[in-house]
């Protein structure tokens, strides 16, 4: 009986070692791809051209966030990432905002309409309003700003995503 | 569905605090914004209304200085309007579907 009990014991704890390491793996890559999606307000639907390319760690966060991000000090980072969080659910509870220290309007589309910035201090959201699905509000990439302009690559990587999703997909 | 910011603000009680603060932040600026506008009122009009420089009305704006209670009532007298204010739980709509259901 003795035998066979601290078989038992030695049964549940090689199960117990091996359970979470396999259960780990998949749901985070499970929760973590949920989240990446997009973000659904009242209004809009708020929705990232990063997450949308094929073959990318679903764990990950945008990786043009965590470039802008890196270039805030770390004691004001937490803030930041409140102001830009709570400004993205108000644009897509509202549809727009007006405080041109929240918002503001960057430059022309090859369509004629305009792509805007969410502003969070430094960080912005660059993103245009979507003419091709109806109430989405994409957001092309994310950037620290350090000019009174918006730089000449953020620009053209607007322009870059919106070919990308408002032409090019069948 | 939610985003990489919804997953940060489930984090932990003092990531929820921030996005709360700034919610409301948000929410007043964006406010006191659609009225000034709706009234034809610049930031330096309020200003000097207020006696305070442009700069002073810039920052609360921004939320980067913060707005007493004070403040926010001595912006609304400038410009003549009264704020309403209400405070209800976040899930009503979905407790009130709750309770429905039972």
């Amino acid at each position: 009986l003795v035998s066979i009990s601290a078989r038992l014991r030695y049964a549940e704890r090689t199960l117990h070692r091996n359970r979470p390491a396999q259960q780990g793996v998949d749901k985070s890559l499970y929760k973590d791809k949920l989240f990446m999606v997009e973000y659904r307000g009242r209004q809009l639907v708020i929705r990232y051209c990063e997450q949308l390319l094929a073959g990318s760690d679903p764990r990950r966060v945008p990786p043009s966030w965590n470039e802008a991000i890196h270039h805030v000090p770390a004691g004001k980072r937490n803030r930041l990432v409140a102001q830009m969080a709570a400004r993205r659910e108000y644009l897509a509870n509202h549809g727009l905002l007006r405080v041109p220290d929240h918002w503001n309007t960057e430059g022309a589309l090859p369509d004629g309409k305009q792509f805007y910035a969410l502003k969070a201090g430094p960080l912005r959201a660059y993103g245009w309003y979507s003419s091709r699905y109806k109430g989405v509000f994409f957001v092309s990439h994310f950037a620290f700003k350090r000019g009174q302009k918006i730089a000449r690559e953020d620009a053209s990587r607007v322009i870059r995503n919106w070919r990308t999703q408002e032409e090019d997909r069948p | 569905m939610t985003d990489f910011l919804d997953t940060w603000a489930k984090e932990n009680d003092e990531h929820a605090r921030l996005i709360a603060e700034e919610r409301l932040i948000t929410e007043v600026t964006e406010a006191l914004w659609d009225t000034m506008q709706q009234a034809g009122i610049s930031k330096s009009e309020l200003a000097s209304r207020l006696g305070k420089s442009k700069g002073h009305i810039s920052q609360l704006f921004s939320g980067s200085r913060n707005m007493t209670l004070r403040t926010l009532a001595e912006i609304c007298s400038a410009l003549d309007c009264v704020p309403s204010f209400s405070v209800s739980a976040r899930c009503a709509g979905k407790r009130l579907k709750r309770l429905r259901s039972h």
